[in-house]
């Protein structure tokens, strides 16, 4: 009887809208370059309905028979297509736009209210600590998504852990994602098309981490003429290279970092005799491949490696017989292979197969007197994981309107949580550890009413990992409700389950990240999330709001127990795990966007509460989670002053982080005797409750001016001056107990008398001057160079007349 | 010309600011703290003080309190005061029975805190190695192979530890100086699976992982002792102390304490209390007992 009456739900979304409808797909790109276009808008001019391209630059909607559809993207000129009476593929060129002439933009532009999306451009202009651009940073600018502590490249959303962000870069996962302890991201900004951060409400396709999707989409490379850059700032030197292998078919994009301050200070620590020889930095490179045969089937392959190392030899030093080389190293190297293809007019699919290796070496070697033969000894500590991964997906437009998205995902991973040798013994447990994930998943949007869509789907897992296994479903849903072309109301709920886990202890510059499986020991972490928002733009673009509730639980967490940091040097690193803990996050986002005209930006403002739970820890109360932020606000603007210059400026304000206060004193007896054979009393600390205290709130202001010019021999280049911490507000990074000011910490010693102690803040990245100059290598004609003083006299006329 | 950049701004990035929070702290209350580690074959002794607020130098002694000595059950008598917050009671703690303490502190609530001595374990053979191994920095160490008798049928807490003997010169400086003066060896890297098991680098372990009756433990010490003295000229002793789980738990937390107690670059883990069993306070009621070898002459190359 139940079937019978769910028969006509089932059918209603083919029922509603059946007439005079053709199917509308294809692809849109940049005419020039050929480079997908991710997010523009296809809609029918008429009913303002339509739909965005995704991160294959892929569209597919239901319009009417003869419509004209507009198809527009930020900075380009708009295209009108008139629709013929069947169903069309289309592939789609977008023209760049005159700078200077805005695009209307209007229509269903919101499509997911749980989604903070961040295009290069906006990457571009958020200042930076190094003057140049970083995705993370502009993303933790973003509501709901904050850092782990200043200058922090790790992103914390909705109150999860740093370790449950899923990183994809083109829809390949990324184990390790920072540069020198966070203070970069790993990726580049000069390969980055686009970037998803999905904080909550995930797809079916999305899953393995629990708290956000970070879905970055590289670009191809162009396929009609070769470009480059070349960047150089304080922190480090960066190119890009792309063009066309065979025009309009196939091309390649090149990008690579190297910091520059570790020759400098190698070359200075060389000719010290008193200091050794140290070199720290990082490099990166990312390769991609693309061969396009037609414009319905593509191919590519994309290559990433990646180290950050800090080494240090002692061989330079004067008076020391005794040799040290000590060196940690720590990265990603990835590779992945990636087939895309238009099977129909409905039927669009990719695949991609990959491995990604993270691992962090550290080794220590001594010779004695120098006697290289006779008193050699090292010590080796490695961490390690190990992923290859086979992905599928499919897209298929069942009806007019019920869309299918299905697919697989096989990841087969080797953890070494660690692994340490000393001079070849085996100090600690050195296996790996294999697990496999497979996952299917199947997503539905269903439109039900011509303003109501419906996304329903679920994800299945299994998973293995010695004798362990788990079989979960995740079931996903959400609810659009669009009242008119510029209103949306949504409502979602999610499952998401994690079968890895990450320990870390957030600080340290060099690498502390161990990643472990889930098994008899740890259990899989899971969440529940649940959110309400609403979004509107305003009839011509210009601006965008959007205001987002949300409520997460979080179980089976794990992390350090307490006194611990490490699973160095220990067979049995299991007892230094503390599992099955709870978590519990809510909060409130609001983003106001400012799209158009000379002034640009947006506000966010996130209010929220983070809790955590575990058994042995804080007595087994629920504590403020380590990175809690009441409030945070963010403003972010760029005023083009004229086409040569563009001034940024970033503000932040967030609610200082938690810490745990030293609250009191007391005696405790020695562990061992005095050499007169007794024991002592000496001072100990007495602590508050796990993070009951507050530092001092943190805010910044940040300012990039970024100046466009045209060099002798016709290149685009551009200088961009910054300020970092303008007003050089000093926000604490910890607070510590001192009976003076220098930055020592207090520490009762046996035999110390105590002293009177005082709170003191420590705060590093004071006001930081910083200027990047990049140049760009393309097609000289199509830049001019403007005479100094005409460029000047409209700058200080803009500013004048405050235009 | 590179160089006028670098400079000024690695000076800007890692020149770090100290600042005042500000000197007044939240009001503390102040409870009292219990430190009494009972030994075998000591007097009972039992400490007493209270908790101190952040901004005061003065940790106060308690001195008027009552402290009730109970053995197996059985009163055995009020320890007296003797100074600076010791209270030294006239029984000499055996192995093997339960103590307990009453304690009543004016204006606060009664503490009550109890620890089981274990029976001691013996050790049936020490063996010393002179050069047992290099290093992590490449120095050699020499190691003692321990043996001792354990109950595979319960969960023992042992604690080893090496103390050499040195005879006291009384000098004009140091009038107190006893006849014998002792130091603690260091225990170098940490080789022996069982020690290894506990995650920290003490020589506090339990049996759990044993399973049999005898055990021959490994471990590693500093070729140097604190007195500078070379270990192959220095004769001294075993001890392995059968501990209560309490002081099992102190001991190691108070390392986790120690290595936890704060760093500007929040580097280090949240830091952790000592351990503590006294409840309605802080402290640490515990025993021990101890059997110690015969005396290990370690010299090789010439008679000490």
């Amino acid at each position: 009887m139940k079937k019978y009456l769910l028969t006509p739900l089932v059918f209603l979304p083919l029922i509603i809208f059946a007439q005079d409808k053709i199917h509308v797909s294809g692809f849109v790109k940049d005419k020039i370059s050929g480079e997908m276009l991710i997010g523009a808008l296809v809609y029918d001019t008429a009913t303002v309905k339509g739909t965005a391209t995704d991160y294959n630059g892929y569209f597919s909607f239901v319009g009417k028979a003869d419509a004209t559809i507009k198809v527009s993207y930020v900075g380009y000129n708009d295209r009108y297509v008139r629709l013929s009476a069947r169903d069309t593929v289309l592939n789609l060129s977008l023209e760049q736009a005159n700078e200077l002439k805005e695009v209307t933009v209007v229509g269903n532009q919101i499509t997911n209210l749980n989604t903070a999306t961040i295009s290069v451009g906006e990457i571009e202009q958020i200042p930076s600590i190094t003057g140049k651009p970083d995705f993370s940073k502009s993303l933790q600018a973003m509501p709901g998504i904050t850092s782990q502590n200043e200058a922090s490249s790790l992103l914390l959303v909705r109150g999860g852990d740093p370790g449950q962000n899923l990183y994809l870069m083109d829809n390949v996962p990324v184990i390790y994602v920072n540069h020198l302890g966070g203070f970069m991201s790993v990726f580049n900004s000069d390969i980055i098309n686009a970037v998803d951060v999905y904080k909550g409400g995930f797809p079916a396709r999305y899953g393995g981490k629990l708290s956000s999707i970070v879905d970055i989409t590289q670009r191809e490379g162009n396929v009609n003429e070769y470009k480059g850059s070349l960047s150089i700032g304080l922190m480090d030197l960066s190119f890009a290279v792309e063009g066309p292998i065979k025009k309009d078919t196939s091309s390649f994009i090149i990008t690579g970092r190297k910091t520059m301050f570790d020759l400098l200070y190698m070359g200075l620590t060389y000719f010290d005799d008193d200091v050794p020889l140290m070199v720290l930095g990082f490099h990166d490179i990312n390769a991609k491949y693309t061969y396009k045969p037609s414009y319905k089937e593509k191919l590519s392959f994309n290559f990433y490696y990646g180290d950050d190392y800090i080494s240090l030899w002692t061989d330079n030093l004067d008076n020391d017989t005794d040799k040290i080389r000590y060196y940690n190293v720590w990265g990603n190297i990835l590779a992945s292979l990636h087939y895309k293809t238009m099977l129909s007019d409905k039927i669009h699919s990719s695949s991609s197969l990959s491995y990604n290796r993270y691992r962090l070496k550290e080794y220590a070697g001594f010779v004695l007197d120098g006697e290289e033969d006779s008193a050699k000894t090292y010590s080796v500590y490695n961490t390690a994981v190990h992923d290859v991964s086979l992905r599928s997906n499919i897209k298929y437009s069942l009806s007019d309107n019920w869309k299918i998205e299905t697919g697989l995902q096989s990841s087969v991973l080797a953890y070494q949580p660690t692994s340490h040798y000393s001079n070849e013994e085996p100090k600690s447990a050195t296996e790996y550890i294999y697990s496999s994930e497979n996952a299917l998943y199947l997503e539905n949007r269903i439109k039900l009413l011509r303003s109501i869509t419906m996304n329903l789907g679920a994800r299945g897992v299994y998973f293995m990992s010695d004798d362990y296994y788990d079989l979960s479903l995740e079931p996903r849903a959400s609810l659009d409700f669009r009242p008119n072309s510029r209103h949306v109301f949504m409502a979602t709920y999610m499952r998401a389950k994690q079968y890895s886990h990450l320990l870390l202890t957030p600080g340290r510059i060099n690498s502390s990240e161990a990643w472990l499986p889930a098994g008899d020991e740890v259990a899989p972490s899971y969440t529940d999330q649940v959110s309400l928002g609403w979004g509107m733009q305003s009839n011509t673009g210009m601006f965008r709001a959007e205001a987002n509730l949300y409520y997460k639980t979080l179980y089976d967490l794990s992390i350090y127990k307490e006194g611990y940091g490490s699973l160095k040097g220990d067979t049995d690193w299991y007892e230094k795990i503390e599992t099955g803990g709870e978590g519990l996050s809510y909060g409130a986002e609001v983003l106001l966007k400012k799209q158009k005209g000379r002034l640009k930006g947006f506000a966010g403002y996130t209010l929220s509460k983070t809790t955590r739970q575990f058994d042995n820890i804080n007595n087994g109360k629920a504590f403020v989670f380590d990175y809690d932020r009441t409030h945070s606000i963010s403003l972010s603007s760029q005023y083009k002053i004229s086409d040569r210059y563009t001034l940024n400026m970033a503000w932040y304000y967030q609610t200082g982080l938690p810490y745990t206060p030293t609250i009191g004193r007391h005696f405790v007896r020695s562990a061992e005797k005095s050499s007169y054979g007794d024991y002592f009393y000496y001072e100990s600390f007495v602590y508050g409750e796990r993070n009951s205290g507050r530092m001092r709130d943190y805010h910044r202001l940040d300012i990039a001016l970024n100046i466009h010019k045209t060099t002798k021999r016709g290149r685009r280049a551009m200088w961009t001056l910054s300020l970092y911490n303008a007003y050089n507000r000093q926000n604490p990074i910890s607070y510590y107990l001192n009976n003076n000011d220098s930055n020592e910490i207090y520490r009762p010693e046996y035999g110390q008398k105590p002293v009177t102690l005082k709170q003191y803040q420590y705060s590093m990245f004071p006001i930081i001057p910083s200027v990047s100059y990049k140049v760009f290598f393309d097609k000289r004609e199509n830049y001019v160079r403007k005479p100094f003083n005409e460029s000047l006299k409209q700058f200080l006329h803009n500013l004048l007349y405050h235009q | 010309m590179f160089r006028l950049f670098i400079y000024p701004f690695f000076l800007l990035v890692f020149v770090s600011c100290v600042k005042l929070v500000g000197d007044g702290f939240p009001d503390f209350e102040k409870v009292p703290v219990v430190n009494s580690i009972i030994m075998k074959d000591s007097l009972v002794k039992v400490h007493l003080s209270f908790t101190a607020p952040i901004d005061s130098t003065k940790i106060e002694y308690i001195t008027n309190a009552t402290v009730d000595l109970y053995v197996d059950g059985e009163f055995i008598e009020q320890i007296p005061y003797v100074d600076t917050g010791m209270y030294v009671s006239s029984y000499t703690a055996k192995a093997d029975a339960e103590y307990r303490c009453e304690i009543v502190v004016q204006g606060y609530g009664d503490i009550s805190c109890s620890t089981v001595m274990p029976p001691i374990s013996k050790i049936t053979n020490v063996e010393f190695i002179n050069e047992a191994g290099l290093s992590e920095i490449g120095a050699i160490y020499p190691a003692v192979k321990v043996t001792f008798d354990t109950n595979p049928d319960e969960v023992c807490y042992y604690e080893m530890v090496f103390t050499y003997k040195d005879k006291g010169y009384s000098f004009d400086m140091f009038p107190n100086m006893p006849d014998t003066l002792f130091y603690d060896i260091d225990v170098n890297e940490i080789t022996d699976p069982i020690l290894i098991s506990e995650g920290l680098g003490l020589v506090v372990f339990s049996n759990e992982l044993i399973g049999e009756s005898s055990y021959e433990m490994q471990v590693n010490l500093w070729r140097e002792d604190r007195g500078g003295s070379e270990m192959n000229m220095v004769p001294f002793v075993v001890g392995l102390r059968s501990v209560s789980y309490d002081y099992y738990k102190y001991v190691k937390q108070r390392e986790l304490y120690e290595i936890t107690k704060g760093d500007v670059f929040f580097e280090n883990p949240q830091p952790i209390q000592t351990y503590s069993n006294i409840d309605g306070g802080y402290g640490i009621f515990a025993s021990y007992a101890c059997f110690e070898s015969d005396t290990i002459y370690t010299y090789i190359d010439k008679q000490y």
